[in-house]
């Protein structure tokens, strides 16, 4: 084959596979960096036709502003986070372990109820839900929050850890409990220490859940002192702020990309734990 | 640290073997196993378990809070009636039909597209394979705020290249526009849901054996039929798994269409999930809220149940 043919031959199987993946790219990129570039520029120059996509003025005055506005949801939210994980942990290994190392009848259907959770309508939960956290004087407070999501995230994380606990040899265990170890000491000293990719895969997914939800917090809290930064700013983007005026452009457009910036982050270092989730977890009951 | 195992008798204690146990280990080992899961239930009974007991309740309950806070009663199906009586009950149909669908399948085919695209050599792949995750990573109150942004009838981005190409002669409103309203919010349903979608695909893609598709091209078979024939199917069961999980999100997906468009312009993109929210929280009328949302929930357990067999068909 001449070169000139090969070149042909090249640009006719790479030019339209490029092509198409530069035009879905293209679609997949242009809200991100329209939201980036309308979040650094003066006000002035967000409302102004035709659209502008490099401004002319650089500022980062919005993200200041957006700082101030959202430093106590973003606190929550990372705390509520850290909190909930730590506590789906506790929760969660355990009822793992008890499913994969233990016989006793009715396993399967408590296996059922981790599953049926998962594909419930959570809109229906939410009244009796709020009538019942008035009761207990949950509403609006933060123990009420972490209690919510940590009831979110324990269903889908026990049926991770079965799968993953499942997975290792069961010999190390017996090893371990013939050495004198009790089944609780197994469980910390053997099992554990074997599953850190998936325990990393529990954590993210529970800081991400409460990091993103809007739906819980809306009905169980009203104040934004105890509220989450996504939910911080869905107030700001849809109701009038309490001092009257619609909240400003600028300001929740750097909020939403401040709201991005820690799970870019997360993802990037724990890509790989991510894998290992989706991979245990997600499709696989 | 380890010891040898011989000697001891303890070997006894090996779970999994029943027959080997004295009828005491078997009793503790079934306390155990139930105080382990006990905590995990507290959770989800407190705020899973009570309240979907409660809605069961209420839905079979006449109670509107306009009659007075103590006025719940007992009244069979009527609330399932008044659903079926209801004026709009069409529109909501309709709504549901074409959220659920639209939410499910495009996000699928945009995967399905770019996975076919992205699963060979290609330049710069790092690049390529971090764009797609971008959607991923927003959460859903970001999504939502920057496609309200590209949407805005005045200074919208979509309206400006929209007029530019033709396709629009004036400003329109993307989320006030009957004709527009809907395209609008799959438009972004496609764009932050296809990311899931895509990794479970290429996963499956990256699982075909190279030999198969060798053997396709040895036979003179064209990359179009190479993938009709020898692709899709091979990656079918992932394709079906995802449909049906795509079919439960969308159905009981709230928050997406409630940040987007909160239901509105009137009643124009209320799907079901919102429905349950405004019959409840806004017209006070619990049991009728209640209904809607069993009636969503029966749906979804049906389709779960669908799921489970799939997924058992695909162990074996």
């Amino acid at each position: 084959m001449s070169r000139a043919h090969r070149l042909l031959r090249l640009l006719k199987e790479q030019v339209p596979v490029y092509g198409a993946l530069v035009g879905l790219t293209l679609f997949i990129v242009v809200p991100f960096l329209w939201l980036l570039t309308s979040t650094v520029r003066p006000v002035a120059e967000l409302y102004v036709y035709p659209p502008r996509w490099i401004p002319q003025t650089f500022t980062l005055v919005a993200y200041q502003k957006a700082f101030q506005t959202f430093a106590r949801p973003l606190l929550n939210s990372a705390g509520y986070g850290l909190v909930t994980a730590i506590l789906t942990l506790v929760v969660a290994c355990p009822a793992a372990y008890s499913l994969t190392r233990l016989n006793y009848p009715g396993k399967r259907s408590v296996t059922g109820v981790f599953l049926i959770t998962q594909m419930l309508p959570f809109v229906l939960l939410l009244l009796p839900l709020y009538i019942i956290y008035l009761k207990l004087g949950l509403y609006n407070t933060r123990l009420g929050l972490i209690i919510g999501f940590t009831a979110l995230t324990v269903p889908y994380s026990v049926l991770l850890l079965r799968s993953f606990f499942a997975g290792l040899p069961i010999e190390l265990e017996e090893q371990a409990m013939i050495d004198g170890c009790t089944r609780l000491g197994a469980l910390w000293r053997i099992v554990l220490p074997l599953s850190t990719p998936v325990l990393v895969a529990v954590v993210l997914s529970s800081v991400v859940l409460v990091w993103n939800d809007v739906l819980f917090t809306i009905f169980l809290s009203k104040d934004l002192e105890v509220q989450t930064a996504s939910v911080a700013l869905y107030r700001f983007f849809t109701v009038r702020s309490a001092s009257g005026g619609v909240a400003q452009k600028e300001v929740m457009l750097a909020g939403g990309v401040i709201l991005t910036l820690p799970v870019i982050v997360l993802f990037t270092f724990l890509q790989k734990y991510i894998a290992a989730g989706i991979t245990a977890g997600a499709l696989k009951g | 640290m380890v010891k040898p195992q011989a000697i001891t008798p303890a070997a006894e204690v090996t779970p999994g073997k029943p027959g080997l146990f004295s009828s005491r280990l078997k009793r503790d080992e079934l306390l155990l196993g139930y105080a382990l899961l006990v905590p995990s239930f507290l959770f989800i009974g407190l705020v899973i378990g009570y309240p979907l007991v409660r809605s069961a309740q209420l839905s079979l309950n006449r109670f509107k809070l306009t009659a007075g806070v103590d006025s719940e009663q007992f009244c069979g199906l009527c609330n399932f009636q008044s659903l079926l009586r209801d004026p709009f009950l069409e529109v909501y149909l309709r709504n549901q039909a074409i959220w659920v669908l639209g939410a499910t399948f495009l996000p699928i085919l945009f995967a399905l597209i770019l996975a076919l695209l992205m699963d060979r050599e290609l330049r710069g792949r790092w690049f390529w394979r971090s764009v797609v995750l971008i959607p991923w990573m927003m959460p859903i109150a970001t999504t939502a705020l920057t496609w309200r942004w590209i949407y805005d009838r005045q200074w919208g981005l979509l309206n400006y290249y929209l007029r530019q190409v033709g396709v629009i002669s004036q400003n329109v409103g993307f989320l006030t526009d009957k004709l527009w309203l809907w395209p609008s919010i799959l438009l972004m349903a496609m764009w932050m849901w296809f990311p899931y979608n895509y990794v479970a695909i290429l996963a499956a893609l990256q699982a075909i054996p190279k030999e198969m598709r060798e053997a396709a091209r040895v036979d003179g078979c064209t990359s179009w039929k190479e993938i009709w024939y020898i692709t899709l199917p091979s990656i079918r069961p992932v394709l079906n798994l995802l449909i049906v999980l795509g079919l439960i999100w969308s159905m009981n997906d709230f928050t997406a269409i409630f940040l987007l468009t909160e239901g509105g312009p009137g009643i124009d993109s209320t799907t079901l999930a919102p429905l349950v929210y405004k019959v409840s929280f806004r017209y006070y009328d619990l049991g009728k809220g209640a209904a809607i949302g069993m009636v969503l929930m029966i749906i979804s357990l049906i389709f779960g149940a669908i799921y489970l067999q799939m997924v058992k068909a695909e162990e074996k």
